[in-house]
C-alpha cells in the first residue's frame, strides 16, 4: 500500500524541485519508489502511524489499521454508472470513455463493469446543473475542474445529492486516505464541516508554477540584453524591442488588461487581480493602491507603444507571437513548441522564461501561478448509488500501488520498463508505437489516465520536452523553477475555500458587477480612454464600495477562517 | 333580421351558448386537443418556475423546497450599478433594429418581386438567404476580422484617405456594426415570409389594376402592399413583443470591455448570471422583469393594431 | 398576364434594381465563398494571412480529414437527419392542425386559445422547470426528448394561420356542402392551396432542428444520440480548450497549425446540407400556386 507518497519526507519542496531540475524527474520516481516500498514494509509490520490532528475542529480520518472490512468486500461482478466529462480532444478518439484501454484494464483488475456517460464538452456546466437536478442520477459524478455544485459540497450532501463518504472511506478507501494523510493535504480534501465527499486527482507532489513571464530569447540575444528581473529592466527591454527591432506589440496583455492566472506584472506592486491573503486578512487586489500603481505603469507603457495597442479586442494573441510582433507575454512552458512551428521566423524563434518582475533587484513577489497536491476532478458518489461501498472501493483502487504504475505508466514490458528501479517509457509512448499510433498527448488518455481521480505523477510527461531545440538552453523544468522561485506565493488564498449557499449567492451578485466594472475601468485607465488621477481613482474605489466589495471581502474572509480551522 | 339574431345570441345563457358551440365545432376542438395538451404540459406547467424569481433557488431542492426571499432578487437587480445602462442599451438596440432591420426584408421582398428573369431572381434569392445559415460564431468571427485594424473595412477607409483604427474598440461604432450585421444576416431570409404573402395575393387583383391602367409602381402600392399588410402587421406586433429582448449570442462574441457601456444588454447579463454564476433566482427575476415589459409592449401593439388596421393576434 | 411597361423610367428602375440585387447578392456571397475557399486552402497560407480568400490558395483536404477523423461525427450526422426529419413532420402536422383550427372564425374558444398560445411566446417558466417536467415524463436520454417537447412553435402557427385565413371561404363552403369534414378540408383543400407557406414553415422548422444543440445538452447523456451540432461545437472549441486548460494539454504542433482551417471546414460541413435542401423547397415559392388551384 502506498503511504505518504506526496512528498519525500526528508526533503523540502525546493530541494525536490532542484533535484528534479538537475536530473530530470526520474530521480523523483526513484524517491517515490523508495517511499512506496517503505510504505509497503510498514504495512507489512502492521504499524500504523496516526497523522497529527492538532486541535482541529473535526478529527481527520486516519488511515485505517484494520483492513478486514476492505478485504472482505468482494466487488467483482458489480456494475456502476459514471458521469465523466470528456474533453473535445478525447471525443476525437473515442465515442465513450469505456472504450479507453485503461478502463478495460481496470475492469479486468477489479471485476467491476462501469458504464460511462459524457456530456458535450462545450456545455459541461449546464449539463452538470441539470444532472444534479434530475431524478435519474448516476452512481458516480466527476466534476469538471471549473464546475461546482451550487452552494458547495456540504450543500450537495445536505440536499441529498452527494453522499458523505467519511465512514465509507474509513472502511473501504485505505489507499486514498493514505494519499491525503498529510495534514495540509487533508485540509484541502475535506469541506469546512469535515465532510469527505469526493476522490480527487492527487499529485505525488505539487508541480511548480507552469505559467509566467516569457521573452523572446533570440531578440534579447540580438540586442545583447539580459533577461529582465525588475520592472525598470522590463521597461528597457520592451523599449529596445520596439525601437531597435520594430516590434508592433512588444508586450501582450490579455483582453481585460490583467491576467487570470499568471498575475503578470501587478504582483510587483503587491497585489493580484482578486482576493488575497495579507497576513490573515483578506483583501481585494483591484481596490488597493498597488493596483493604481500597476495601472499607472501600464498606462505609461501603453502611451509609449510598449503594449499591444489592440489588446482589448484580441481574443487570440497567437498571431502576434508567430508573426514577430510581440517579444514578451505571459505563457506556459508547453506552448512554445507550437509557436515555433507556426512562426514566420521559425529558425530563430526561441523563448526564455523570466522571473516575475519586482520593483527592486532580488526581491521576491508574493504572487504566482500555484499548484496543489490535491488537483481537481473531484469525484463524488451520489445518493442514487445502491452499493456505495463498492463504488468507494472501486474508486480507491486507482490510488493503490498497482494502479499507480498502471495509470501512470501502463503495462511493464509493453509501455514501460524498470531502469534502476525507475519506470521508463518505451517506444510505445516515446515513438508513438502503440496499436492506435497515438501521440503521447492523446495516448495518455487512452492507455493511461489523463484526468479523473487517481494518484498522478505529473512529471511522467516531461520526457516530451527532452531533446527539443527550444528546451536546450533552458529545460522545461528550469522554466518552471524560474517562475516558482521568483515568487513566494505566500499571499495566495487556498484554492479549496468553500462558501455557504447564502454567501455564495450574495457573493455572485456582487462579484459579477465588480468584475465587469473592474475589467471595464482597467482597460479604460490603461488605454487612456479615462485619465487616471486622484479624482477618477477615488471615484473608482468609491464605486467598488457602493457595489458592496466590503461585504464580498467579508464572505471570503469567513471562508478563509473556516478553512484555517479545518 | 341580422340585428335580431345577434340580440338573440347574446341573450342566450353562457352555458347554452357553449353547448351549441361545442355541438357545432366538436371536430375542431377534437383536432385541437393534442396542441392544447402540448401547451399545457410543456409551456404552462413549467410556469411555476417563475416562482424561482422569489427564491434562493437550489436545483436539488426544487421550487417547493428552496428558501423564499421575497423581492430580494428584484431589489438586487434594480439597485445594481448596471440596471439603467443595460436596460437602456437593450431598448436602444432593439429600437434601432426595428427601424432599420425590420423594413429591410419588406423592401427587399418588394424589389426582388419586380425582377422578371426567373433564373436571376432565384439566384439572388438563394444567395441572399445564405448568411442566415451561418452560425453566430462565424458571423462574430467575420465581424472581428473585418473591423480589425488591418481588416477589410479599414482597407477601404485608408483607401479613401481615412485613418485606420479598430472599429470594435470604439463604442460609438458598436450600434452600427451590430445593426448592419443583423441586416446582412436577416434581410434575405426574412423576405421569404413576405414573398409567401405576395404569392398568395389573388392575381385577379393585378389584372384588374392593369386594366385600370396602373403601372408597376402603382400596382405595388395599391395591390402588393395591401396584400402583404396582414403579414407585416402580425410580424410587427410579434416584434413589439420582443422590444426588450436582444439576443446574447452575437453580442457575447463581439463585445469587449472597451465597449461594454454600449454593448451590454439584459440577455448577456442574464447569461452571465444564470449560466456562469448559477444564480438561478436572480436570473429568473431579471427574466421575469424582461417578460413583463415585453408583454406590455405586445398587448399595447395588438390593441393599437386592432383599432387601426383590424388585424390582430387575438 | 401582365403587360410589360417599357417606359424609360421603368427601364431605369429595372437597371438600378438589377445592379442593387447583384450588389446585395455579392455582399452575401463573398463571406461564404471566403469560408468555402479557405476550407480547401493550404493551412500554411491560412496561418499567415487574414484577408479575404477569393479563390483556393493551394489545395488541401486535410482540414476535412481532421474533422471526419472524429468517431462521433458520422453517427451524429445520422442522428441529426433523424431529428430533422421526424421533428419536421411532427411540427408540420401540429402546426397545420393548430393553424387550421385557429383560422376558423366560428368557434367561441378560438380567441381564448390564441391568447394562451401567444402568451407562451413571451412568458416561460425558464429552463430548469422545463427540464424537470420533461425529466418527470421519463424522456431524459431518449430521442423523443428532442422532438416531443419541441413539437410546435407558436410563431409558426401564427404565420400559417394568417395564411390559412386568406383561403377564400367559398372553397370551404362548397366542400362542406359536398359532405367534407374538417380533416378533409384541411388536408385536401387548405394545405394544397397553401403550399408556399408550408414550404416556408418546413424550411423554418428543418433549419431550426438542424441548428439546434441546446436541447441535446439538457436531455441527452448517451453520446450515441448526440446531434451533429454538438459534435461540431466540440471540434470548434477544441482549439481554444488547449490554451486555457489548467492541466497541460499538449496538442501536436501540427494540429494547432490547422486551427483556422478546421474552423472553416466545420462551417461548411454544418451548413452545406441545408443549402442543398433549400432549392428543392424554393420551387414552391413562386407565384401562382393559388391561381392554378382556383381555376381547376
Amino acid at each position: 500500500m502506498l503511504k505518504m507518497l506526496y512528498l519525500p519526507v526528508d526533503k523540502t519542496l525546493e530541494e525536490v524541485i532542484i533535484m528534479a531540475g538537475k536530473k530530470p524527474y526520474w530521480r523523483i520516481a526513484a524517491l517515490l519508489a523508495a517511499v512506496v516500498m517503505a510504505g509497503g514494509a510498514m504495512q507489512g509490520c502492521g504499524n500504523e502511524e496516526q497523522t497529527s490532528s492538532a486541535g482541529n475542529a473535526t478529527d481527520p480520518i486516519s488511515v485505517p489499521s484494520d483492513l478486514s472490512d476492505y478485504e472482505a468486500l468482494d466487488i467483482s461482478g458489480a456494475t456502476l454508472t459514471y458521469w465523466f466529462p470528456m474533453w473535445a480532444n478525447e471525443a476525437e478518439v473515442a465515442q465513450n470513455v469505456g472504450e479507453y484501454e485503461i478502463y478495460k484494464r481496470i475492469e479486468e483488475k477489479t471485476g467491476v463493469h462501469v458504464e460511462f456517460t459524457s456530456p458535450p464538452s462545450t456545455d459541461i456546466t449546464q449539463a452538470f446543473m441539470t444532472l444534479v437536478a434530475s431524478k435519474d442520477l448516476p452512481d458516480i459524478i466527476m466534476q469538471e475542474y471549473y464546475v461546482e455544485y451550487p452552494g458547495g459540497p456540504d450543500k450537495a450532501i445536505e440536499d441529498g445529492v452527494y453522499l458523505r463518504l467519511n465512514e465509507l472511506m474509513e472502511k473501504y478507501a485505505p489507499n486514498y486516505l493514505a494519499a491525503i494523510s498529510d495534514p495540509d493535504v487533508y485540509k484541502q480534501a475535506v469541506t469546512d464541516t469535515g465532510n469527505l465527499y469526493c476522490f480527487s486527482m492527487v499529485d505525488t507532489y505539487a508541480q511548480p508554477a507552469y505559467y509566467g513571464p516569457m521573452y523572446r530569447r533570440d531578440w534579447l540575444d540580438k540586442l545583447g540584453l539580459e533577461v529582465p528581473t525588475t520592472m525598470d529592466e522590463v521597461h528597457d527591454v520592451l523599449t529596445a524591442f520596439k525601437n531597435e527591432l520594430g516590434a508592433a506589440a512588444p508586450m501582450l496583455l490579455p483582453q481585460n488588461g490583467y491576467d487570470g492566472s499568471g498575475y503578470m506584472l501587478m504582483s510587483a506592486y503587491g497585489v493580484n487581480n482578486t482576493y488575497y491573503n495579507d497576513n490573515g486578512t483578506v483583501k481585494f487586489g483591484p481596490a488597493q493602491d498597488g493596483w493604481r500603481q500597476y495601472l499607472e505603469t501600464m498606462a505609461q507603457w501603453y502611451s509609449e507603444g510598449l503594449i499591444d495597442p489592440e489588446f482589448p479586442t484580441k481574443t487570440d494573441t497567437t498571431n502576434d507571437i508567430t508573426t514577430d510582433k510581440a517579444g514578451m507575454w505571459v505563457g506556459n512552458f508547453w506552448s512554445p513548441t507550437t509557436w515555433k512551428a507556426q512562426s514566420v521566423s521559425s529558425d530563430e524563434f526561441e523563448v526564455v522564461a523570466g522571473p516575475y518582475a519586482s520593483l527592486t533587484e532580488g526581491e521576491k513577489v508574493a504572487f504566482r501561478q500555484t499548484n496543489n497536491v490535491i488537483q481537481q476532478n473531484h469525484t463524488a458518489v451520489t445518493t442514487a448509488c445502491e452499493t456505495p461501498e463498492i463504488a468507494v472501493k472501486w474508486l480507491d483502487y486507482k490510488y493503490s500501488e498497482e494502479a499507480y504504475y498502471l495509470c501512470n505508466y501502463g503495462i511493464e514490458g509493453e509501455s514501460y520498463i524498470m531502469v534502476d528501479g525507475e519506470p521508463q517509457y518505451t517506444e510505445f509512448f516515446t515513438e508513438n508505437k502503440n496499436p492506435k499510433g497515438f501521440p503521447y498527448a492523446t495516448a495518455q488518455y487512452y492507455y493511461l489516465i489523463g484526468k479523473g481521480p487517481f494518484l498522478r505523477n505529473w512529471a511522467r510527461e516531461m520526457f516530451t520536452y527532452e531533446g527539443q531545440p527550444l528546451y536546450e538552453k533552458q529545460s522545461a523544468m528550469d522554466m518552471m523553477n524560474t517562475w516558482e522561485n521568483s515568487s513566494t506565493g505566500e499571499a495566495i488564498l487556498p484554492a479549496a475555500l468553500t462558501q455557504t449557499a447564502e454567501e455564495g449567492e450574495a457573493l455572485n451578485v456582487i462579484q459579477s458587477d465588480v468584475n465587469t466594472y473592474v475589467n471595464q475601468q482597467t482597460v479604460a485607465f490603461i488605454t487612456g480612454q479615462q485619465e487616471l488621477n486622484d479624482d477618477t481613482w477615488n471615484e473608482y474605489v468609491e464605486t467598488l464600495n457602493r457595489m458592496g466589495i466590503e461585504e464580498a471581502i467579508s464572505y471570503k474572509q469567513a471562508a478563509f477562517d473556516r478553512y484555517q480551522n479545518r | 333580421m341580422a340585428a335580431v339574431s345577434v340580440r338573440q345570441k347574446t341573450s342566450l345563457a353562457i352555458g347554452e351558448r357553449f353547448r351549441r358551440d361545442f355541438r357545432k365545432y366538436w371536430a375542431l376542438y377534437l383536432m385541437f386537443i393534442p396542441v392544447l395538451a402540448y401547451y399545457i404540459v410543456f409551456c404552462y406547467f413549467p410556469m411555476y418556475g417563475v416562482l424561482i424569481a422569489f427564491q434562493r433557488y437550489s436545483p436539488a431542492r426544487g421550487v417547493f423546497g428552496s428558501t423564499w426571499v421575497g423581492l430580494d432578487n428584484f431589489q438586487n437587480f434594480f439597485q445594481s450599478y448596471y440596471f439603467l445602462q443595460i436596460t437602456w442599451n437593450t431598448f436602444r438596440l432593439s429600437l434601432e433594429d426595428l427601424i432599420f432591420n425590420f423594413p429591410s426584408s419588406i423592401i427587399f421582398a418588394l424589389l426582388i418581386n419586380e425582377v422578371r428573369r426567373t433564373w436571376f431572381k432565384k439566384t439572388v434569392q438563394t444567395i441572399t438567404y445564405l448568411p442566415y445559415f451561418i452560425s453566430a460564431v462565424v458571423v462574430g468571427g467575420l465581424i472581428v476580422d473585418f473591423t480589425a485594424k488591418e481588416g477589410l473595412i479599414n482597407n477601404f477607409i485608408v483607401f479613401f484617405g481615412g485613418e485606420a483604427k479598430n472599429l470594435l474598440m470604439d463604442s460609438s461604432y458598436f450600434d452600427a456594426i451590430y445593426i448592419i450585421s443583423n441586416i446582412w444576416q436577416g434581410f434575405g431570409y426574412g423576405s421569404i415570409i413576405y414573398l409567401g404573402a405576395i404569392s398568395n395575393i389573388n392575381s385577379e387583383l393585378y389584372e384588374a389594376a392593369t386594366i385600370d391602367g396602373a403601372g408597376r409602381f402603382r400596382q405595388t402600392l395599391h395591390v402588393t402592399l395591401p396584400g402583404m399588410a396582414p403579414t407585416i402587421v402580425i410580424l410587427l406586433i410579434l416584434r413589439m413583443g420582443s422590444m426588450l429582448s436582444v439576443g446574447y449570442e452575437k453580442i457575447l462574441l463581439i463585445y469587449n470591455s472597451q465597449i461594454l457601456d454600449k454593448a451590454d444588454v439584459i440577455s448577456t447579463f442574464v447569461y452571465r448570471k444564470g449560466l456562469i454564476d448559477a444564480s438561478y433566482g436572480y436570473a429568473a427575476a431579471v427574466g421575469l422583469f424582461n417578460s413583463v415589459i415585453n408583454m406590455i409592449f405586445l398587448v399595447a401593439a395588438n390593441c393599437i393594431s386592432r383599432k387601426v388596421s383590424e388585424t390582430s393576434l387575438w | 398576364m401582365m403587360i410589360e411597361n417599357r417606359s424609360f423610367s421603368r427601364m431605369l428602375f429595372v437597371t438600378v434594381n438589377t445592379l442593387l440585387m447583384i450588389f446585395l447578392a455579392l455582399c452575401c456571397l463573398i463571406p461564404f465563398t471566403h469560408v468555402m475557399f479557405a476550407s480547401v486552402s493550404s493551412p500554411a497560407f491560412l496561418a499567415q494571412n487574414r484577408g479575404l480568400v477569393l479563390y483556393p490558395h493551394g489545395f488541401s483536404l486535410n482540414g476535412y480529414g481532421l474533422v471526419f477523423r472524429n468517431p462521433n461525427l458520422i453517427p451524429s450526422y445520422f442522428n441529426t437527419l433523424y431529428y430533422v426529419s421526424i421533428g419536421t413532420i411532427v411540427n408540420l402536422l401540429m402546426t397545420s392542425v393548430a393553424a387550421y383550427v385557429l383560422s376558423r372564425k366560428g368557434p367561441m374558444l378560438n380567441r381564448f386559445f390564441m391568447k394562451i398560445l401567444t402568451f407562451t411566446m413571451f412568458f416561460s417558466g425558464g429552463i430548469i422547470p422545463f427540464f424537470l417536467v420533461v425529466d418527470s415524463l421519463g424522456l431524459t436520454d431518449t430521442r423523443a426528448a428532442l422532438i416531443i417537447p419541441y413539437a410546435v412553435v407558436t410563431y409558426n402557427i401564427i404565420i400559417m394561420r394568417t395564411s390559412f385565413q386568406q383561403v377564400p371561404v367559398s372553397l370551404e363552403e362548397s366542400a362542406r356542402i359536398d359532405g367534407a369534414n374538417d380533416f378533409v378540408i384541411l388536408f385536401r383543400i387548405i394545405v394544397p392551396l397553401s403550399k408556399a407557406i408550408i414550404a416556408v414553415i418546413t424550411l423554418f422548422v428543418a433549419v431550426s432542428f438542424w441548428n439546434s444543440w441546446f436541447p441535446a445538452v439538457l436531455f441527452l447523456r448517451d453520446r450515441n444520440k448526440f446531434p451533429l451540432q454538438l459534435i461540431l461545437r466540440e471540434i470548434l472549441i477544441n482549439n481554444d480548450i488547449t490554451k486555457v486548460m489548467a492541466v497541460r494539454e499538449m496538442s501536436a504542433a501540427e494540429e494547432q497549425y490547422y486551427r483556422r482551417l478546421v474552423k472553416y471546414c466545420i462551417i461548411v460541413v454544418a451548413t452545406l446540407p441545408i443549402i442543398c435542401i433549400y432549392p428543392f423547397l424554393q420551387k414552391y415559392f413562386v407565384k401562382g400556386v393559388m391561381i392554378g388551384s382556383i381555376k381547376e
